[in-house]
């Protein structure tokens, strides 16, 4: 039941990441704009072309250079090798290589080049020209890349529970927007000191314009704005992801400690009887096993011969290990028969005798509910956002904060510094630290009254020595021998 | 008295002095640079990372989106603390360890159980308790050490694991440690449960003795065990048989017409019901701890030990033990018959640990000092100390008319315990091995002066020798 919760919680995920890219590519980015190049070629294509002509040029330039150069070493360089050479190259290879003509005129601006004309001479202009291209098209790319990788962190963390992979979905989506946001910051920073890149003036602004038109002074209105529900739901995705991290947390280790030790105690019973049933012949093939060993050796172990110190020498540490070589062997078959035996004998009567002992070992009882896990994570989940949102929105709206509920004067909240974002953090710092602060008061507030009930109750001195050496403990004398009489009998 | 009871039993019970210790943690914590561990986890910490990355690219674009959206994540992560801390009463929480039983053979298994019971109106969302054993003295069989879940209102969960004690001796098993996280992971504290250690005596192998008790079951050994009569010469014995004359036999004894008769030496031999009181003393100085922990010598010397006072209070024998080590670890057990004192024999022997110089004379000046009585002892011990010092202190034993019989287990048939042993530790061990036999044979020396025996044994015929001494002394009635 629960790993069924577990399931719907996914599923229930997968639906929110698939929400949050229709919010994305609806409302607030133009994927439009970045599927193709300026050319109407698609970025992925143009990208990897790009790369596949600087590699070719260099394949195509390097070859050449290398030609030349073993002819010009070897010493037969003369005007029918260069001829060779070159119209090998011209003719031949540029066919092999299929280089776009047009493409080429273009980065050479020359309408009337042919694939026959081209030389070494012209391979550093073409590889900078590509590179050029290649630089264009990297910007665009990177949105592909990113759309990939929130895709396959989303698939991820349908399997995986591991909220790191939603948070790399959900900040590989992020990035999307602030990428263009760098870029354009960038432009402005370059424009106010009269600097102007093409290239940066060329990058595409696939971001909506309503990205920075947030209503901000109505609640209603703030809230259902596109750009502030993408934000929600990002964050209830984020959200939902570490509920299930915590549902698989509490719930999976006690599922899988159960089925572990379930198996455990099945192949023990069958083992133990197999054992119980077997012992004579195992014990038989390990003596059998131990007289082999020993009739190798020719002379006997035996702590008299090393101490009378005649006939041939005694190698003490030889003859130490021969015997631990024995002992291993013998180790091997009965000792761990002999603990499988005693062990399964050991679990029948622990089950016998502690009704729960089964329960407990597998922690059966442990899982938690799903029906309660559902009911928490529900109010927990809906308490907590409730509670962000509100905070959220005073945090954002430090005009309607100030002027509302503190009641600041209108030269304060009129004033142009109230509408700038860094007002936000004036009221961001405090309310972060009321939290920390006010848990830790209750912390305090609760452990001083539980003081003072218990010193009331007169108790304290017993509680203090249970944590330490208050009061000397007084140590009750057992009659051991009858106790020690009962585990005997329990062992035999 | 119940809650009186219940508050001293459960763990979570409140030091004033907490608030202090938790503040200097705090202020230590802030010198450290750790104080975001008080309030966050590792997940909220990565979340907080996330949070500074979008708060700083929202005010550098002038983005309220990213603003907004930092601060969803930036408070996600603390919004929860008060109601954690306002619903955390670990007070009740309360946890405790329910062993199976407090005394253990080595190698026999303990049923471990723990029981988290939670007596507070509130959940706690996430709990991880664990159970702390030492892996070197205890071997986790079956099930788990630790559990991670919810546990609800008035409820309790239990679980348990099932360990295999692998050394002799009295060890602590324990502390419970308890962490309580909020269910997101973002916030979390731990506990170590005070006063959860409980000590656990495992008492030696009963395998011995078991092997025994079979044979004896058996009447295999008719002669050796199970025969209930002792042999003594002497007068007003019963006249028990006739054998051949064996060397140390008492001239006294030979029956010389007999002897003249069959043209060899014959002795007479008596029985009673007269006990011998069996001494063992055991070295238990640290050198006897050498080797691999679960097979020192002081091991097989309290198995030896066990095996002897078992077989000898079966044979109506009075036994009783003296360890020995320095000043500080002299214990004594006087000497007893019955059953019943086997038990006391091993509660006493599976107490002793192995430590302080071997300080011989001092020990037998003690050993004098409290026992006199004509006995047959046992010492068992790896003499290693000065050769002058052991014959000093055993010839104290002398005037007391003892039988001794010492039992030397060889030092490095018990320490060495690796099979795969490069060239220079076996070159080592040789030498070792040639430098010990030395000293035990200048021992032996001054021993046989005295007319005591030393026997020297490996891991193998340890039992064996001290069984057959015993028998061999039983049947020449040493110590009558």
């Amino acid at each position: 039941m629960v790993r069924i919760y577990l399931l719907v919680l996914k599923i229930i995920n997968v639906a929110i990441f698939f929400w949050l890219f229709l919010i994305f590519f609806n409302s607030i980015f133009h994927f439009d704009e970045v599927i193709t190049t300026a050319d109407n070629e698609l970025v992925i294509l143009a990208f990897f072309g790009a790369i596949r002509n600087i590699f070719s040029y260099i394949i195509f330039g390097g070859g050449m250079i290398i030609a030349f150069a073993c002819a010009i070493l070897l010493g037969f360089y003369n005007n029918y090798i260069y001829r060779l050479i070159d119209v090998f190259f011209r003719r031949y290879l540029t066919s092999w290589f299929s280089f776009d003509v047009e493409h080429i005129q273009e980065l050479l601006g020359n309408d009337t080049f042919e694939l026959q004309d081209l030389g070494l001479q012209h391979i550093p202009t073409l590889i900078m020209g590509e590179t050029e291209v290649l630089f264009n098209d990297l910007y665009l790319f990177i949105f592909q890349v990113l759309i990939v990788v929130s895709i396959i962190y989303a698939i991820r963390a349908f399997y995986s529970s591991d909220p790191k992979h939603s948070l790399v979905a959900a900040g590989a989506i992020m990035l999307m927007i602030i990428i263009p946001l760098m870029v354009e910051g960038l432009r402005s920073m370059m424009s106010l000191i009269n600097i102007h890149i093409t290239y940066l003036d060329e990058m595409v602004n696939p971001i909506d314009p309503s990205l920075d038109q947030i209503p901000l002074d109505d609640f209603f209105a703030f809230m259902a704005s596109p750009i502030i529900s993408f934000a929600i739901i990002s964050y209830i995705y984020l959200e939902i992801a570490f509920q299930i991290n915590y549902t698989n947390t509490v719930t999976k280790p006690s599922l899988e400690r159960s089925d572990r030790l379930e198996a455990q105690l099945d192949i023990l019973s069958r083992e133990s009887y197999f054992v119980t049933a077997n012992i004579d012949k195992i014990k038989q093939e390990a003596k059998e096993k131990i007289q082999e060993m020993e009739s190798e050796q020719k002379e006997g172990i035996a702590i008299g011969k090393f101490f009378a110190k005649t006939g041939k020498r005694f190698s003490y540490v030889k003859e130490m290990i021969e015997k631990k070589k024995l002992e291993e062997e013998e180790k091997k078959l009965v000792t761990a028969a002999s603990k499988t035996r005693r062990l399964g004998r050991y679990v029948d009567r622990l089950f016998r005798e502690d009704s729960e002992a089964r329960d407990t070992l597998t922690a059966s009882s442990s899982s938690p509910r799903s029906r309660n896990l559902l009911t928490s994570t529900l109010f927990n989940f809906t308490y907590r956002l409730g509670l962000l949102l509100i905070i959220s929105f005073i945090i954002i709206h430090p005009h309607w904060f100030l002027g509302s509920i503190l009641h600041l004067p209108p030269a304060i909240t009129e004033s142009v510094a109230i509408y700038s974002p860094e007002i936000i953090i004036i009221i961001l710092g405090p309310i972060m630290l009321l939290f920390p602060v006010i848990s830790k008061l209750i912390s305090f507030i609760k452990h001083r009254n539980l003081i003072i009930r218990l010193q009331q109750e007169g108790r304290i001195k017993e509680i203090l020595a249970s944590v330490g050496d208050y009061v000397k403990k007084e140590e009750l004398e057992t009659p051991i021998e009858e106790e020690a009489k009962e585990i005997a009998t329990e062992s035999t | 008295m119940f809650l009186s009871q219940s508050l001293k039993k459960f763990r979570y019970q409140f030091n004033p002095n907490n608030i202090l210790f938790l503040w200097f943690n705090i202020l230590k914590k802030f010198k450290e640079k750790k104080w975001w561990s008080y309030i966050l986890g590792g997940k909220g910490r990565t979340l907080i990372l996330f949070a500074v990355f979008f708060l700083t690219a929202g005010f550098a674009f002038v983005n309220y989106f990213l603003i907004f959206f930092a601060v969803l994540l930036l408070f996600s992560t603390i919004i929860s603390l008060p109601i954690f801390y306002y619903k955390m009463n670990v007070e009740e929480l309360r946890v405790h360890r329910e062993l199976e039983k407090e005394k253990v053979f080595k190698d026999d298994f303990v049923h471990v159980k723990v029981v988290i019971e939670n007596i507070g109106r509130n959940s706690f969302d996430f709990i991880e308790i664990r159970d702390s054993y030492n892996p070197q003295l205890f071997r986790l069989i079956l099930g788990e050490n630790f559990i991670s879940t919810r546990i609800g209102p008035k409820s309790t969960i239990k679980f348990s694991y099932v360990l295999e004690p692998r050394v002799r001796g009295e060890y602590a098993l324990g502390p419970l440690s308890v962490i309580v996280k909020d269910r997101l992971g973002f916030n979390s504290v731990e506990r170590i449960v005070p006063d959860s250690v409980t000590d656990i005596l495992i008492y030696p192998p009963y395998e011995d003795i078991k092997r025994i008790e079979i044979l004896g079951s058996k009447r295999s050994l008719q002669l050796n065990y199970g025969v209930q009569r002792s042999k003594q010469k002497g007068l007003g014995s019963e006249f028990y048989g006739m054998r051949k004359y064996v060397f140390g036999d008492q001239f006294r004894l030979i029956d010389w017409k007999a002897s003249a008769r069959s043209q060899t030496l014959i002795v007479k031999e008596y029985e009673s019901e007269r006990d011998v009181t069996v001494m063992i003393i055991v070295d238990s100085s640290d050198t006897m701890a050498g080797g691999a922990i679960e097979n020192t010598k002081f091991e097989y010397a309290i198995r030896a030990c066990m095996l002897l006072t078992k077989v000898a209070l079966t044979r109506r024998d009075n036994v009783g033990v003296f360890t020995f080590s320095d000043k500080k670890n002299l214990n004594f057990l006087k000497p007893d018959g019955g059953e019943e004192h086997f038990y006391q024999v091993l509660d006493f022997v599976a107490r002793i640990k192995p430590q302080g110089k071997c300080k011989f004379i001092e020990a037998m000046d003690h050993f004098t000092k409290r026992f006199q009585k004509r006995s047959l002892i046992f010492l068992i011990s790896d003499l290693e100390a000065n050769p002058k010092d052991i014959s000093q202190a055993i010839k104290k034993l002398v005037p007391f008319n003892h039988s001794i019989i010492v039992i030397n287990p060889f030092s490095p048939w018990f320490e060495i315990h690796e099979i795969d042993l490069s060239s220079t530790d076996k070159g080592l061990a040789e030498a070792i091995s040639e430098e010990m036999m030395e000293h035990i044979l200048t021992i032996r020396h001054g021993l046989r002066n005295l007319g005591i025996n030393l026997i020297t044994c490996g891991p193998d015929d340890m039992m064996n020798q001290v069984l057959s001494n015993y028998m061999e002394a039983k049947k020449k009635g040493k110590a009558y």
